[in-house]
């Protein structure tokens, strides 16, 4: 975009003032002039941005700006019912033609995501209660009015608190037919996905490679399933084509690495943008709506199939816009304690998290080859690209210094692993064994507490003493060791943190 | 910032080229201009100090086992003999409020699996590890979203057994503790008063109980036995003004804190333990092996009185809300008609715009060992402060709410399920949902539910024009707090 072109959607707000004021003079109705405008109603409002300056005083300064302009915001949404939430629909196509630039997407996605939803925009469906504190089936709740209140914790769109859980796939009413689900911080979302998505391709040409080879040699091949280090076990490929699954481990037989949610069930950042927009607040998009079954998006049909008499209630380039502005949240920081003693309690910690076996599952840092997020539309969409390298919200991805080459400290093998009988869940959850859970990636774990799926461990400490099945041995370790010993471990992973970053409320 | 500035320039000088007249600032400050040097100077400066403090204790939490629970001993009488500066108090107590209590705390019962969202009964659940927890809405300290609400009195696992309660934010509690006292104060005064004079007269007085402009009806004072509470208005019979609660059950603070620790965490207090052992209160606290340990958990003095000190002392210095018209002048227009509005349709009536504090030095005197903290609740603590017209939009008297916003089930103190106390609207803008079980999303949603006693201005309200509506609902966001940077945690 031309600085000229932006000018003049930077602009558009103070259009919207002077309308304001002359209309006030006259009349006390109101016209958002960005309504009549044939770009569409979306408009930046300067509450988010993906600069984070390294200086606090510009941190300072920067947060009071974005302050003003939420507050200022809020009193148009007031003047204009609808402001606010009209001011994210982008069109899709717009987006596809390039008409916005990455900031701006962050910022829309970022107004989407600190919306408050309502009755007249969809919120809610019309066989569900108001609001409900446990789900009903895959309906969901609905349980909250925003993202933004259970992504709350160590800075924006972060980890939600025990109170915040969500009791998903229950009977409605009752605490214990539901699966308790603490909200997990999105930070380096879109990476997550890009890793996981180059983990599946490699799997795919694995198996591949030794379908060809088994048919062209006309006996069975065996291959070790192994990515970025990473080893999902074997697969053998029969000489008719067909394969023996039984070896393949953390993975289910597809091969697909689905890294969101605690059992690892869903495989986008978009997908899984959807269904939280769906279960927690009834939001509908266009896409679920005209290919979901009636036990995830009710059962009136239609293009209102919840019933609110709301049709069209999330449009694809709002899903986009919100997909992105978590996609491209931050990366967390390592940050080392300042204090000599501690700093070598840290170097400690750090050589005993791989000596115990921690870093067996939770795997310090897996290489990375690309780092463009890739969006595709649903439903004849298209495709939106955006590098998170240079767009995404900072601190972002640096490839190293040294060799160039792009490292994901994530702290996860992004297998899932069966954790115990302490842990695990009575029932599956949609599709995922009661045992099984996928590796928690660490990165930011100090500012992510509580901890475990459904937020029983109110300090890591607990969290790793609860640890069992696969992850037995190593929690036998940890315990083993002397309390100076635990205590280095602990030190260790209170570096794993996000960067310094001014917020207000 | 050079980019932003210059996008900056480059903007006004557009604005001035292509809206000549229209002189707003690109920034709507809500102070009109953005903070001075020194002000932002200030601000970062509190920010990192506040920063340094819980990074320090947070690795040496990591680093000495026990560090944490350690900030939890603190004994009234070390308190009473001085130990301890105003500022350290707010300090201990701000540490107490992030602090995240665990089994050796003396967390829940001892038998800990999950979380307990559904309280069983008056014991209460286990609903989250911290206050902070649930305060999370528009900053620290602030109030509950919807998922944070507290599940009072019910089965232990069924929501629709349970007495539904959103959080409140706690900013400006100081005050509204203290403006409460003086009207139990003055309420009492003028009954002794009456009875003194219906002794000397011989005949039964019938006084009118109005303190700071409210009125809570009147009570008759006969020479001798019995007064006639029958016409006493949203206060007890025995005229306490209770400011706590959403329907007002709780006068002090240091009471508020050893309750909500009760009923969330399972942490019981030692002032609490101590009167169990004269009377043990089996039904809140538990059958014990005995009175020191009521829950059974094995941990002992689990809350000593000194934590309620601090922490009640922090609640009483937190920072007061304050009213932040909008910047556009359009809107400030409809801001000015809105508050215009606010008192013409009514809702100034029961959200009486402030309530005088007369005198602002408040004792935090003990239970146990008659000590007290005395706080001047105007001159020390989080800026800002207020003065002493405290503009908490409040007449802090229970009133009937109608069938619509009652209650589903009894509550503990067999108060009417439709009647609650006057929630203050200060701070409203950071604070939502709104309405005792978080079920409004905005301020119009809450307006329209109300009924009862105040069915009168919700409607006037519903026959305002669009417009009109909206005036108002811009006044009401005008109640909010004063931005400050934080480094987020």
């Amino acid at each position: 975009m031309t600085d000229a072109r932006r000018a003049v959607r930077l602009l558009a707000p103070l259009a919207l003032y002077g309308a304001l004021a002359a209309s006030a003079c006259s009349n006390n109705e109101t016209v958002n002039p960005l309504l009549d405008d044939d770009q569409g109603s979306a408009a930046p409002l300067h509450m988010f941005s993906t600069e984070l300056s390294s200086d606090l005083r510009e941190q300072a300064l920067a947060a009071l700006e974005r302050d003003a302009f939420r507050r200022e915001a809020r009193f148009l949404d007031a003047a204009k019912p609808g402001y606010f939430f009209q001011s994210t629909l982008a069109p899709q196509a717009q987006i596809e033609a390039g008409m916005w630039s990455p900031d701006e997407l962050f910022q829309l996605g970022g107004q989407l995501f600190n919306a408050t939803f309502t009755p007249e925009i969809g919120f809610g469906a019309h066989d569900l209660p108001p609001i409900a504190r446990f789900h009903t089936g895959r309906r969901g709740g609905p349980d909250a009015t925003r993202c933004a209140s259970c992504h709350w914790r160590g800075g924006p769109a972060g980890a939600g608190d025990a109170a915040d859980n969500a009791y998903l796939d229950g009977d409605g009413d009752r605490q214990s037919s539901a699966l308790g689900r603490n909200p997990i911080p999105l930070h380096g979302a879109g990476l997550l996905e890009i890793a996981a998505s180059e983990i599946t391709e490699d799997l795919a040409a694995i198996k591949a490679a030794l379908r060809d080879q088994a048919t062209s040699n006309g006996k069975a091949v065996r291959g070790e399933l192994l990515s970025k280090g990473i080893s999902f076990g074997h697969l053998t490929a029969r000489p008719d084509g067909s394969f023996d699954n039984t070896e393949i481990e953390g993975i289910g037989d597809d091969l697909v690495v689905r890294p969101f949610g605690w059992k690892g069930n869903v495989r986008t950042v978009r997908d899984a943008v959807e269904d939280a927009l769906l279960i927690h607040h009834g939001m509908q998009s266009e896409h679920l709506v005209s290919s979901a079954s009636p036990e995830r998006i009710g059962p009136f049909g239609g293009d209102d199939p919840d019933g609110d008499g709301v049709s069209s209630e999330i449009l694809e380039g709002q899903v986009t816009v919100l997909t992105l502005f978590v996609a491209m949240q931050e990366v967390p920081a390592m940050v080392l304690p300042s204090d000599t003693n501690f700093a070598l309690m840290w170097a400690d910690g750090n050589n005993r998290f791989a000596e115990i076996g921690c870093a067996k599952c939770h795997v310090p840092s897996i290489p990375l080859r690309s780092t463009t997020f890739l969006l595709q539309g649903r439903d004849a969409g298209g495709l939106v690209a955006v590098d998170l390298a240079n767009d995404a919200a900072e601190p972002h991805i640096t490839p190293s210094a040294e060799s160039g080459e792009l490292r994901l400290f994530l702290f996860s093998d992004l297998k899932r692993h069966d954790i115990g009988p302490a842990l695990a869940e009575p029932r599956a959850d949609r599709g995922v064994a009661g045992a099984q859970f996928l590796t928690r990636p660490l990165w930011g774990v100090a500012r992510s507490r509580p901890y475990l799926h459904d937020a029983r461990a109110a300090r890591l400490e607990d969290a790793i003493l609860l640890h069992g099945g696969e992850a037995q041995a190593a929690r036998d370790a940890y315990a083993a060791l002397k309390e100076p010993e635990r205590a280095t471990i602990r030190v260790y992973l209170t570096s794993l943190t996000r960067a310094k970053r001014m917020v207000t409320q | 910032m050079p980019r932003r500035l210059s996008r900056i320039t480059l903007l006004l000088l557009l604005a001035a080229a292509l809206a000549p007249g229209d002189s707003s600032p690109l920034v709507p400050w809500p102070h009109g201009e953005a903070p001075s040097a020194i002000e932002l100077d200030a601000l970062v400066a509190d920010a990192s100090s506040i920063q340094d403090r819980e990074q320090l204790e947070e690795v040496l939490a990591a680093a000495e086992a026990g560090e944490e629970s350690e900030h939890l001993v603190i004994f009234q009488e070390d308190i009473d003999d001085g130990l301890y500066s105003h500022d350290q108090l707010f300090q201990l107590g701000d540490g107490v409020f992030a602090h995240e209590f665990t089994l050796d705390d003396g967390y829940g019962d001892g038998t800990f699996t999950s979380l307990n969202r559904i309280h069983t009964g008056v014991r209460g659940g286990l609903d989250t590890f911290s206050c902070a927890g649930c305060h999370s809405v528009g900053g620290p300290d602030g109030a509950g979203s919807q998922t944070q609400n507290a599940f009072l009195l019910g089965d232990g696992d069924t929501a629709s057994s349970a007495v539904v309660r959103n959080a409140p934010a706690m900013l400006g509690a100081g005050l509204v503790q203290a403006l409460a006292a003086e009207m139990t104060q003055i309420l009492a005064h003028k009954r002794s008063l009456a009875l003194q004079e219906a002794k000397a007269s011989g005949v039964p007085v019938t006084l009118a109980l109005e303190t700071k402009g409210v009125s809570f009806g009147t009570i008759v004072v006969p020479p001798e036995g019995a007064l006639d509470v029958s016409k006493v208005e949203g206060v007890n019979g025995d005229l306490i003004v209770r400011p706590f609660g959403w329907k007002g059950v709780v006068s002090r603070l240091r009471r508020f804190v050893e309750d909500a620790a009760r009923v969330h965490f399972g942490i019981q207090s030692q002032v609490l333990a101590e009167n169990y052992e004269q009377n043990p209160d089996i039904p809140h606290l538990g059958p014990g092996p005995n009175w020191y340990d009521p829950d059974n958990d094995g941990e002992v003095r689990e809350l000593e009185e000194g934590i309620l000190t601090t922490t009640a002392v922090y609640l009483a210095l937190l920072e007061t809300p304050v009213i932040l018209p909008p910047h556009d002048p359009g809107l400030r227009d409809r801001w000015a008609n809105g508050s215009a509005l606010f008192d013409s349709v009514g809702c100034a009536g029961c959200h009486k715009r402030s309530l005088e504090l007369l005198q602002s030095t408040w004792h935090e005197t003990s239970d146990t060992t008659g000590g007290a903290v005395t706080l001047e609740l105007l001159y020390e603590g989080d800026q800002p402060r207020g003065n002493n017209q405290v503009a908490l939009f409040s007449d802090l008297k229970r009133h009937a709410m109608g069938k619509g916003l009652a209650d589903a089930h009894d509550n503990e103190q067999g108060l009417p399920r439709d009647v609650f106390l006057t929630r203050p609207l200060w701070g409203l803008a950071e604070t939502p949902p709104y309405l005792h079980d978080g079920r409004a999303a905005t301020i119009p949603a809450a307006i329209l539910a109300h009924g009862g006693e105040a069915q009168a201005s919700r409607d006037a309200f519903a026959a305002l024009s669009a417009g009109e509506q909206a005036d108002l609902h811009i006044f009401l966001l005008s109640l909010t707090r004063e931005p400050k940077p934080r480094i987020a945690r």
